[in-house]
């Protein structure tokens, strides 16, 4: 391996180790060694390891491919590795990815995920299928009258708990997929558009209009998933127009400063309650809960929404904010960093790298062959 | 006189490698890490043909630097070169849309991004 490269190795932050076809360990830089110590001749200190080379060398399977491994320190439980070809020969080359923190976090989202599904979907289930058989056999038509009155409410009742497990799904979604795989390039005006159609609905029912400042084709874009952050804004927006007065107005205002991009929603209405002005907090229930129960503050939903607009900008390297303003109007802020993201995609890096190394002795030959003809 | 080549990539590795890569050739070359830095020395260099990382932290990304050389008059001939993961047909397209004159995706081959060079520089001769 020429120094370059192993300087290269040394620098990354994700793990490298250089294997022989047999599985025994050639090199292995030092984020390697931090997650799982290793001799340089040893076999690779994972099994799975081992039998998929064995795989390979049958032709059973093929690189690059994906496995999860144990990891081997206090500090590293688990790890999220890439089996690929090396630089040169018969070599294997094993990428590694620290994945504790994100294993613990799945982990708690997925428990979550099943206590909704078992507390919360089977009853609203059975509340469906009990109103409808009331409905159904109810005798006299003056019941029936009544009935339908609190059958309508349970039904709007039940849309509401619906929307809520669709936020809720989709925030656990959030900690147990790979979102940020998704480097889509977005422009501005076109996400300001995208997400407010998704909430326009909701805007001309409460006869709320809005207005743009700042908007232009100049903006720098931002690099995210398109899908996420137009929910994240349409968030924002959906808490704007809920916590509005009837017939109000939303100023949308884009600001661009230093290397960040602000969107800022004011709205017109009954404002937020101030313990939850400031930056987002990730625990929503207790805000749920608190918000159902005062006639005269915000309506229902306050806390899960904006905790799934902050989880995807913290995700994205930005950031939610409240404020609650002077003159009783409240601003809701996103704020994500312009350009493509600071962090290296080590795949990236290290496919350019093998496509270098591959290519580098054709290049030297064929400089050469032009320094002989000359 | 030597042509000149400016590099705009904000990963120092990859940055070098593409300036070992073009330093076989009789060329001069530049480097900046970020749109702005490569569009304000576009603009003090007048380089022959410029290399665009599209992706880039900050406030101006590839396409926006090439679309600012392409309608800049003073940078008229300067050849752009986007260098990107971005393969979709859709990129390829914004990358024809901002004027770029070639689109490598990386990982791309070090006889590929020289050929390339040679090929503009050539016909920009």
């Amino acid at each position: 391996m020429s120094s370059s490269i192993k300087d290269l190795m040394a620098a990354m932050s994700e793990g490298v180790v250089m294997l022989s076809p047999a599985g025994k360990v050639r090199y292995a830089n030092p984020a390697a060694l931090r997650m799982c110590w290793m001799e340089p001749g040893a076999d690779v200190p994972w099994t799975t390891v081992r039998q998929q080379l064995d795989a390979l060398s049958k032709g059973y399977v093929r690189v690059p491919m994906r496995l999860k491994l144990e990891g081997g320190s206090v500090a590293c439980v688990a790890i999220e590795a890439t089996l690929m070809a090396g630089f040169t020969g018969q070599d294997f080359m094993l990428l590694l990815q620290d994945d504790s923190d994100a294993a613990a976090y799945r982990n708690v989202t997925s428990n979550l995920y099943q206590f909704v599904r078992a507390e919360l979907v089977g009853p609203m289930e059975a509340v469906t299928s009990a109103v409808t058989k009331v409905l159904e056999t109810l005798p006299r038509p003056d019941d029936r009258a009544l009935a339908t009155e609190a059958l309508l409410e349970a039904r709007r009742a039940g849309t509401e708990l619906t929307l809520r497990l669709d936020k809720l799904t989709g925030f656990a979604e959030l900690s147990t997929r790979h979102q940020m795989v998704a480097n889509d390039r977005i422009e501005i005006p076109q996400l300001v558009e995208r997400a407010w159609s998704l909430v326009s609905p909701l805007a001309e029912a409460a006869d709320i209009r809005h207005s743009a400042v700042g908007l232009s084709d100049d903006l720098p874009p931002i690099y995210g998933s398109a899908h996420w952050i137009t929910r994240a804004l349409a968030e924002l927006m959906e808490n704007a127009i809920r916590h509005s007065g009837r017939k109000s107005h939303i100023e949308l205002e884009v600001n661009q400063s230093s290397h960040f991009m602000l969107i800022k929603l004011r709205n017109h209405g009954q404002g937020v309650v101030p313990k939850r002005t400031g930056r987002v907090s990730l625990a929503f229930i207790d805000a749920v809960g608190a918000d159902r129960k005062k006639q005269d503050g915000p309506k229902p939903g306050l806390g899960l929404g904006l905790a799934f607009a902050q989880r995807i900008m913290e995700l994205h390297g930005g950031n939610i904010r409240i404020g609650a303003e002077a003159d009783e109007s409240t601003s809701f802020a996103m704020e994500m960093p312009t350009g493509a993201p600071a962090e290296i995609d080590d795949t990236h890096e290290l496919q350019q790298a093998q496509r270098y190394a591959s290519d580098m002795a054709a290049l030297l030959a064929r400089q050469r062959t032009a320094r002989t003809s000359t | 006189m030597k042509r000149k080549i400016l590099i705009v990539e904000d990963q120092t590795d990859l940055r070098k490698l593409v300036r070992m890569t073009l330093e076989f050739g009789d060329v001069e070359i530049h480097e900046a890490e970020n749109g702005a830095e490569g569009l304000r020395l576009a603009g003090e260099l007048r380089p022959d043909l410029v290399l665009l990382d599209v992706m880039m932290p900050g406030a101006l990304d590839g396409y926006q630097v090439c679309q600012r050389i392409k309608a800049d008059p003073r940078l008229k001939g300067v050849k752009v070169v986007l260098l990107t993961a971005r393969g979709q047909q859709t990129d390829l397209e914004h990358g024809q849309k901002v004027g770029s004159d070639a689109y490598l995706v990386k990982p791309f081959s070090p006889l590929e991004l020289i050929d390339k060079v040679e090929e503009l520089i050539t016909a920009s001769a």
